[in-house]
Order: C-alpha cells, then structure tokens, then sequence
C-alpha cells in the first residue's frame, strides 16, 4: 500500500507525480492541463488569471514576514506571473483551537497591509476552528483573481532557445530564514525572508518589454526546480551561469554550513523572466529600476531543444568551466557520492 | 575419406585477423574451402580427410590471433557436398540474422608494427598511425556494425593503391584491418599554438613536440580515446605548472615511460606485471617506486606507488624518439570534466592549459579513458575498466538476453546482457556533469543498437536521486532495483561466477539502503538471489549531507562528539560551524545517518589531522592509506563487534576513543593510520567466524570501493586465509562503482524466474 509522504509536498519529482497522475487524472480539463501556476479563464473582454494556494508555514512569524503576509504575496505573485493584473483576493482561515487571538490580529494586519501595497481587494472569506492538535496554529489558502489585458502571451511552455533568463535578485534568502527561525540557528549576520508582492514590477516589465514568454517564481524546490518544470514545459535545455546568480553572502556561507544548495531553497519575492535576447538590456534595467530589482541579473539562457528521450534538461557552468546537471529532485539533497 | 564440414567459431572474431589467420592455415593443412564473417561471427567450410579437418580444428584456439577470444568452436555439419574445389577462398561478410558478434575493443601497437614503425626502410617508418589486423583503433572509431572501414571514422580516407593491395591480400597481415592506412593516404598529424596556427605537420609536428617538452612545454596530445596533457615527468617546475593551470593540486599523475627498461628504472615490476604493461591493453598500473630520483617530487607525493604506462599507439611510440624518456601523461579536461576528444572543443577548452596542441585528423568517435589497474597476489586488480577492456565480454553461464544496467553515479559504466554476454562499457564518468550524462545516454545507444538490444529489463540503482536511476525510471520496460552494495558483492559473484550461499562483505562509501538510509559497510549472507544483512556499522550522522563526505572534518568532529569525547581534536574547536552543528543534529536538519566505511576512514583521517577537506574522490582515505605504510610499529587498536537481536554491529565508539587517546599522548600518525587498518581487518576477520560458526559459510566476497585500499585487502585476504576461508576479491571488475552494473545484471540474472 502507498501513503502520502511529506514528500509528496516538497515540489519535487513526488509532488508532480501526484499531480499527473491523481489529480489531472480525474480534474482533466483544457484550462488545468496547461499546468501553469494560474489559471487563465476566458472573460468577456479580457481573460481572468485565476490562481490557489494554502499556506501552512511553522514558524508562523519568521524575519521579513509571517504567514499572512505569505499568504497575501503567493497568490498575487501567481497571478501576476501570468501577465496578469491581481485585483481580487479571497481569503480562508483554519485555526487551531487555542490560538492567541493577538496573534491573528497581527497575520490579519500584515494581510491587510500588503493587500494595499499590492493594490489588490480582499473580498470574500471564510474561517474554521478545529480542536486542539487537529492543525498546527493556522492554515490560510487564499485565491487570486487577475485580469490579463489583451495580448499577452506568457506561459511556462513558450521559452525559446536563445532566450535569455533573468531573476530579479538574490536566491534561497526566504528558505533559509525561515530554517533559521525554526531550528533556532544563529548565523553571524541575520537573514531575512524576501516575501514581497511582485505585481507592481511585473507590470512595469511588461510595459516597457516587447515581448516576455516566461514568467515564473521559484518558490518551493527553489529555481533548479522551477526552471526544470519550464524546460519540461517547454521542452528546452536551459543553461545557468555559477557566477551570475546572485547569493547574499550571509545565506551562501548559512548554506554552506548546512550543507544545502541555495539553488533547491525557497523564495517568496523573487521571479525569473525569460525573453529574447535583444530585449535583455531594457528588461534588466526596468528591473533593476525597481526597489525589488536592485540585484537582478541575467543568469543563463534557454540553449537547445534536447535531444530526443534525454532527461537532462537544465544544467549549471560552474565557475571553473564544467557543467553539472541541476534536475528535479525526488526528494532531499539526499548524497549521492559513493 | 573425404569430408566437407560447416563449422561455426564465436566469439571476439571479427576485425582481429580471423579470416587470413584461417586462410593461411588451412592452406597449411592443404585444405580446400571457404572462410567468411556473418553477424554471429565466423563460418568456415572446409574440405579433407577426416583426420586432417580434425586436427585442424583442434589447432585453431591453439594458434589464434592474438587478439581473438574464441568462445565456442561448433562443428555444425560434417555431411555437406563434397566440392572437389581447389584452394581456399575468403567470401564476402553476410548481414542479416541475430547480432550474436561483439563489439571489437582497441588495441595497443603490436610488436610486428613497432617494428616496421622504427625501420628506417619501411614505407611506415615513423607513420603514427601503422597498424594491422592485430593491433590498432577499434571502439573508439566505430560509427555501426558490422566492423568495416566505411562504419568507422576512417571512411573519410581513401586507401592508396599500396594500402589498398595489403588490405585485398588474404595472405597480408594488413587484410580487412579497417584502419589500414600509410603516410601517402592515412590521417595525418600537426601541431597548433594556442592562437590555432598550425607551426609544423608530419614527423615534424612530432619531433617539435617533443622537443617542446625537452623545453619545459605543455603539451595537449590527441592519442586514442581523447586528449592527454602531457610534459617532462622529470621537471618539478614544469609539473608544478600543470598542477596549477589543471587545477589537480594533489592527485597522482600518470607517467608514460618511453620502454620497459625505463619504466623498470622507476618503479618494482614483476614477471607478471611486465606482461601486463606490454600486453595488448597497455593500461595505467599502480606499481610501487622504486628509490630513485629520477621523477619531479610533484608526480606523486607521499604516493608509495607510481602510475605507470607505456606507449600504446605508434603517436606516443614515436613521439619518445623526440621526447623525454618519462612524460606526464594526464587526461585531458578542466576540473572534474570528461576528458577532451574532440579538436575544436580540445583547443578551445584546453587554452589555458596546454602550451601546444598535437592534433590529428582520425576523429575519435567515442572518448575512453585509460585503463587504471594495480596487481594483487600475481593478478590485475582493477580500479577503471576502460580502453583496451570495454567492451569485452563477461561470460553468464546461461543466456540472459535483452538486459540494461545503468550502474551507479559517480564512475559510471553501464552494462548490456546479450546471450550469455555481459558487455561492460568504458569507463562514462561521473553522470552529475552533463558531458559525461550525455556520454551514458550515447553511450546506451549505440550498444543497444550495435547488439540489436530490444530492452526488456532495466536494472538500476535504489538510489532515487541518482540521475541513472532517474533515467531507468523514465523507460518504458520492466524495471528492477538492485541495492548498490548487493550489486558490489554480485560484481564480485561474476567475477568467480558463485551463485552459492557466501558472506559478502561491501565496505563501501555512501549507497541507498533499503531503509532509506545511507549504507556502506554491509555484511551480507546470501547466495546473490537474497541476501541477508546480518552486521554494519552503527550508523555515522552526515551533517550537512554530502558536504560531510567532502568536509571530512565534519566526519572526525561527530565520531569524537558521538564517542564522548571532551578533548577533541584541537582543529575541531572554537569552529563557528560547531553550535550549529549541534542543532542540525537534535533537529535532523540536513543530517542524513549513513553506514558506509568509507566515511570511518575520511572521519579518522580527519582526527589524524591528515585532511580536511577533499579534493579528489577518496582522497582522506588514500592519504590515510599512503601514511599508514611509514609505520614503523604496531598498536592493538579494535573494532568491536557488538551483537542486538540476530545482529552485529561495529560499534567505532570504542576505538574512536582508543585512536583519540593515543593521539593525546604523542603516537605517531602513521602508527595510528597502520593501527586502524588492522582493526578493520581483524572485525572482517572476527564476522566472518562469527557468521561461520552460526550459518556455516565459507565463502567470503570482498567488495566495495574501500577495498582499493591494498592494506585493508591484503591484511583481510591473509587473515581469512589463515582461518581457512575460501576468499574471493576482485580482478578484472572494479570493486568500486565501476563494477555495479555488472553486479546488477548478475544479481538480476540469478534473481531471474529460469
Ligand atoms: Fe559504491
Ligand atoms: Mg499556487
Ligand atoms: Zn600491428
Ligand atoms: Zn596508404
């Protein structure tokens, strides 16, 4: 018999398997099957970007944020990673019997103040309190609606080769703080999660550049993770630049102690934009125009179709000229030396 | 009375000489008849007296070529028509049918061709690129099969006349040998600059070469299966810059020596080993130096052995008429990368590197590095089955068809059973890097399709984040998981082809177990159809996951922490690392628990301060090794065996403490590293006559990549032998990685319904 693992939640290999082969299977239908982070719905005018997500984060409160403000930043960075513009929120709480009311007030107003930041409406919710040990504090799943105005064409299945690949600043800093907070770990120099609502220089990227095929966050499993599900989509080799990925200092060396990749962590506040390669000046200076972009970079290009049955998709140069393979994990960083 | 028989030979037969070998002899025997190839491998009719075709037959394996690996000689007919036909004819290959022919496997220069090679008066006098159908490019160059000039890179050159009559002539010994080739028609060799201007060609690119290394220089050589970098092995300044500019600031470097007097100049050989360095495969052997100062100290520190080779194409024969008489002769690549085959990508990678680049024009189809072997107890020990073995065959007792094992991670080699022929590849590299993935997807393709494999099973790995387990996943055929140190010992089973009960010991590095923990240090019982693990190591905290096994640091600070210990080895204390640590491991946050031995041996290294971090795979391990042989005493040091419901366990605790205190009191390092070497021997020594006193085998199967270790193998051989064991180690299959697709498709056969 086969059990549901924590596996199954990490994004990797097991969470895609469940997907496919649970989920698509019975929920088949043309708008799911494109297996974007969003929905994009027909509308009379325009379409709606529509996008779902629940939150279940330990710690509740972690440096740079809590689960509200998480909550709020996931699902408008979802929807706006369509083309869209994120105008509806709804929201849904689980809470745990016991639960310090003070607490709630404070995920509520940080839910309230990023909604603002972020432009966007909440405007439906609901709330269930279950007993003592039946959840783990609270639980938000919040959904967004976006409209995309006419034209856009953004999906994780339209990189090119030659394209380029940019993300708008440092990797891993979101996943690291919060494993800083849980385990208690106190690093030289404290680190801070990056959640932030992306709308706002998404929909300045999209003003000033021609053309965007591919917008995506790289949340869970990190940007090796995400840029595997984009060349799978796609069906493109991508290639990334060891020295242009741009790492905080503190979080290269807390990864380095830990022994993880900042490549497979978390973000919250971070997407990669891939678009031709003579529109890279203008897009990387919009983003870095912006507060949210000051480190952006251009980390690699979409380099090939591959070849026929290869699984080797997405791979890294290292600084000393070699190529590692960065592939969807089935799980941990498990070692794989002998 | 006059016979015409139908006899069929099998085997490595095709593209070795077989068909002159058989024209020539059966002229000798005053037979009449014919001799061709097909896809199963040579068929002969030939016709005489009884007694003759009798003799004949018997004298066939007996006077073969010498590249030939006759498996099977069948008589098939002896009642065909008699023809009354003269003489004896050589017919035109046949296509069609079951592939049963193998893939033919390349072969050092032979001694007829070095000969011809340094004839002043040769038409090939210094051509480096002489061969005949006994020596020469074979795997390297194959594009398809059947193995004929046009399915390989040589199609690009035209014979000429004089080329093309040895190659027409039954009686030549240059008949059918595809890369037949001479200074008039063949490829051609010049040497480039770093700007890519070709400064000289011909004999002169090779005697300015050497003459460049006489000076100092670098130079990036294209030999046979890739690119070697190559300078004075004399030269401390010269290998110094090489170990710089390569990034390879500790590994030993391979030494070509010009003969086998020079090579005996440096390092102690013996009758058996000289066979081997002049054998047709001419790999790199690890053999001890001899006390001489002949080499740059930078070749191989603290290394009690060299890694020696000699020339194995006429390129490297005649480049030592120019050269120094020991050179440097290292594969070719950027860190960790697959070595460099290709010219274009050669110069341009290599830049930085090589002074001068000595190319030619014969493309190498596939890249196959040097073999690498040392000898133990009068017998090749293997450590990279590559050129001149793959793809050579490994024999099944019974056929086990249509089968693909795609091996381990790291030294990956993959495996293709086919009748009763388990066809082990090159040697394909390290898959996380995306030439050599690339490489084991190629490489999978071009033996299915050259054996005409339709997949019906795939073995792989447990492992579930090795990308060859992920490949195998993807295909869809059957599939079957074989854990890693099983397929460690069932490599060491085909190797003695045992399919009876035995104790497999597999000390090892890092696999997947089946508890989803690391393993390493296994104490099988089983006959290869299951095994029971029946004793390991108690588990050893990896904190930070692979990290530990480069940081080895991280392995000496948790034994010591894990075993009590206040007073720890002073480079662990005051770490910022250390306070984290301690969560990482009351959180299991990154902590993975692994098994392997391997990781016992880095941990000491590091509390012998020997090491911290790693720079090559195995590196505290060897290093502990190389020190262990300064010991000048002997300390008791022990393992002990603890024994929890039908189970033992090393336990390290104890002698983590004993190593511990002796370093306190001053005891020399290589006392302690000789000293742990033993411990490890006795606890094999000690679970074996446990486990034979309780289940009464006596069997025992060495393996797993600790046992590269020669003390470990030597002082556990020679303790079993004394308690009367019956010890099985390895010899042509690697006992590291190498070796676990082999391992795979034997356990997959044994575990097969028949
Ligand atoms: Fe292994
Ligand atoms: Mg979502
Ligand atoms: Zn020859
Ligand atoms: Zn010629």
């Amino acid at each position: 018999m086969e059990f549901i693992t924590l596996g199954h939640g990490s994004g990797g290999k097991l969470s895609h398997r469940l997907i496919s082969e649970l989920f698509l299977k019975y929920f088949q239908n043309e708008i799911l099957i494109k297996q974007d982070d969003m929905a994009i719905v027909p509308g009379s005018s325009m379409n709606w970007a529509i996008s779902t997500d629940s939150f279940v984060i330990n710690p509740i409160f972690f440096p740079g944020g809590n689960i509200g403000k998480l909550s709020v930043c996931g699902t408008v960075n979802d929807v706006a990673m369509s083309g869209g513009i994120p105008l509806y929120l709804t929201a849904a709480f689980i809470i745990e019997e016991g639960f310090p009311l003070a607490e709630l007030e404070r995920i509520v107003q940080s839910m309230a103040e990023t909604a603002a930041s972020a432009g966007v409406k909440i405007i439906a919710g609901d709330t269930k309190i279950v007993g003592k040990g039946q959840a783990d504090g609270i639980f938000i799943n919040t959904t967004g609606f976006g409209l995309i105005p006419e034209g856009r064409n953004i999906s994780g299945r339209n990189a090119q080769p030659g394209d380029v690949i940019i993300v708008n600043g440092t990797l891993g800093d979101h996943g690291v703080a919060v494993m800083a907070e849980r385990h208690g770990l106190e690093f030289s120099v404290p680190i801070f999660s990056d959640c932030a609502p992306l709308n706002e220089i998404i929909a300045l990227l999209l003003e000033n550049v021609p053309r965007v095929n591919v917008l995506r966050d790289p949340t869970r499993g990190g940007l090796a993770t995400t840029l595997n599900e984009i060349a799978y989509q796609s069906n493109v080799m991508i290639e990334l630049w060891e020295e242009k990925l741009p790492v905080k200092d503190e979080v290269f060396s807390a990864c380095e102690i830990l022994g993880l990749d900042p490549l497979y962590i978390a973000n919250e506040g971070k997407f990669i934009a891939i678009l031709p390669e003579e529109f890279a000046d203008i897009a990387l200076a919009t983003i870095k125009n912006h507060p949210l972009g000051r480190d952006a970079a251009i980390i690699g290009k979409v380099v090939d179709k591959p070849k026929e049955n290869s699984n080797n998709k997405v791979y890294l140069k290292t600084a000393l000229g070699g190529k590692r393979i960065l592939d969807m994990l089935a799980g941990d960083q498990l070692p794989r030396i002998c | 009375m006059i016979k015409r028989w139908l006899v069929r030979i099998y085997g490595v037969v095709q593209g070795v000489g077989f068909r002159p070998f058989i024209y020539n002899l059966a002229s000798k025997y005053q037979l009449s008849g014919l001799v061709g190839n097909d896809t199963q491998g040579v068929f002969l009719e030939i016709e005489g007296s009884e007694e003759v075709l009798n003799a004949f037959v018997q004298q066939i394996p007996i006077v073969a070529p010498p590249m030939a690996v006759i498996d099977k000689i069948e008589i098939i007919n002896t009642e065909l028509p008699i023809s009354m036909q003269s003489g004896f004819i050589i017919v035109k290959s046949q296509g069609a049918g079951d592939k049963q022919i193998s893939v033919p496997v390349d072969t050092a220069l032979c001694s007829d061709c070095e000969k011809e090679l340094l004839t002043p008066e040769d038409r090939r006098y210094l051509y480096p690129f002489i061969n005949c159908t006994n020596c020469g490019p074979r795997y390297t160059i194959i594009e398809a099969l059947p193995y004929d000039r046009f399915n390989t890179t040589m199609k690009t050159f035209q014979m000429c006349p004089e080329c093309a009559a040895e190659y027409n002539d039954p009686t030549n010994r240059r008949f059918h040998a595809q890369p037949n080739a001479c200074w008039h028609c063949g490829p051609q060799v010049s040497l480039l600059d770093r700007q890519k201007n070709i400064i000289a060609r011909g004999i002169e690119a090779i005697k300015q070469a050497g003459e460049f290394l006489s000076a100092g220089k670098i130079i990036a050589i294209k030999g046979l299966g890739g690119f070697h970098l190559a300078c004075d092995a004399r030269n401390s300044d010269v290998v110094k810059t090489l170990r710089r500019r390569k990034n390879r600031e500790e590994k030993a470097l391979a030494v070509m020596c010009k003969d086998i007097n020079t090579l005996k100049a440096i390092v102690q050989t013996s009758i058996y080993s000289e066979k081997i360095l002049q054998g047709p495969e001419k790999p790199i052997l690890l053999l001890p130096k001899k006390d001489t100062q002949l080499l740059a100290d930078e070749i191989a520190p603290v290394n009690p052995n060299y890694g020696v080779m000699l020339p194995y194409t006429p390129l490297h024969r005649v480049l030592f008429e120019f050269s120094p008489p020991y050179l440097v002769m290292t594969s070719a690549n950027k860190t960790d990368e697959p070595i460099e085959y290709k010219n274009d990508e050669a110069v341009s990678n290599l830049n930085q590197i090589a002074d001068y680049f000595l190319l030619h024009d014969r493309e190498i189809k596939r890249r196959c590095d040097d073999s690498v072997a040392t000898v133990f107890r009068d017998k090749l020990f293997m450590i990279r089955r590559s050129r001149g073995f793959a793809p050579l065959a490994i024999k099944l007792p019974e056929e086990f068809s249509h089968i693909i094992a795609t091996g381990a991670e790291q030294k990956n080699v993959i495996a293709i059973a086919k009748g009763k022929d388990i066809i082990l590849s090159h040697h394909l590299g390290d898959l996380e890097n995306e030439e050599a993935y690339r490489a084991f997807e190629e490489c999978i393709n071009d033996l299915t399709s050259f054996l005409d494999l339709k997949p019906r099973l795939i073995v792989h790995d447990l492992h579930p984040e090795y990308l060859a387990t992920k490949w195998a996943l993807e295909q869809p055929v059957a599939k079957l998981a074989i854990q890693h140190h099983e397929a460690h010992i069932g490599a060491c089973m085909l190797e003695h082809q045992l399919a009876e009960p035995v104790i497999g010991i597999a000390f090892d590095g890092t696999g997947y177990g089946y508890d989803g923990t690391l393993w390493g240090s296994e104490v099988f019982i089983g006959d290869g159809k299951d095994f029971r693990r029946v004793a390991h190591l108690l588990p050893i905290p990896l904190i930070g996951g692979e990290k530990a096994i480069r940081e080895v640091w991280r392995l000496g600070y948790v034994l010591q922490e894990l075993a009590g210990i206040k007073e720890k080895n002073a480079n662990f204390n005051n770490r910022p690392e250390i306070s984290i640590f301690k969560k990482m491991l009351s959180n299991h946050l990154n902590v993975f628990l692994s098994t392997g031995m391997g990781r016992l041996f880095d941990g000491v290294a590091a509390i012998l301060n020997l090491r911290e971090k790693i720079t090559y795979d195995g590196q505290a391990a060897i290093e502990l090794e190389n020190i262990a042989y300064h010991s000048t005493k002997s300390i008791p040091l022990k393992l002990d065996i603890i024994q929890q419901e039908k189970k033992w366990f090393f336990d390290w605790r104890p002698l983590i403490q004993q190593i511990s205190a002796y370093l306190r009191k001053g005891e020399a390092i290589s006392t302690l590293a000789f000293g742990f070497h033993l411990a490890i021997a006795n606890a094999i020594n000690e679970i074996c006559l446990l486990i034979r006193n309780q289940y009464g085998i006596n069997k025992v199967c060495l393996s797993g990549g600790v046992f590269m270790n020669q003390i470990l193998l030597r002082e556990s051989v020679s303790r079993l032998e004394q308690d009367n064991f019956e010890v099985y180690w390895h010899q042509t299959i690697p006992c590291n990685d190498g070796g676990i697709a082999a391992g795979q498709i034997y356990l997959a056969y044994l575990r097969s319904e028949k």
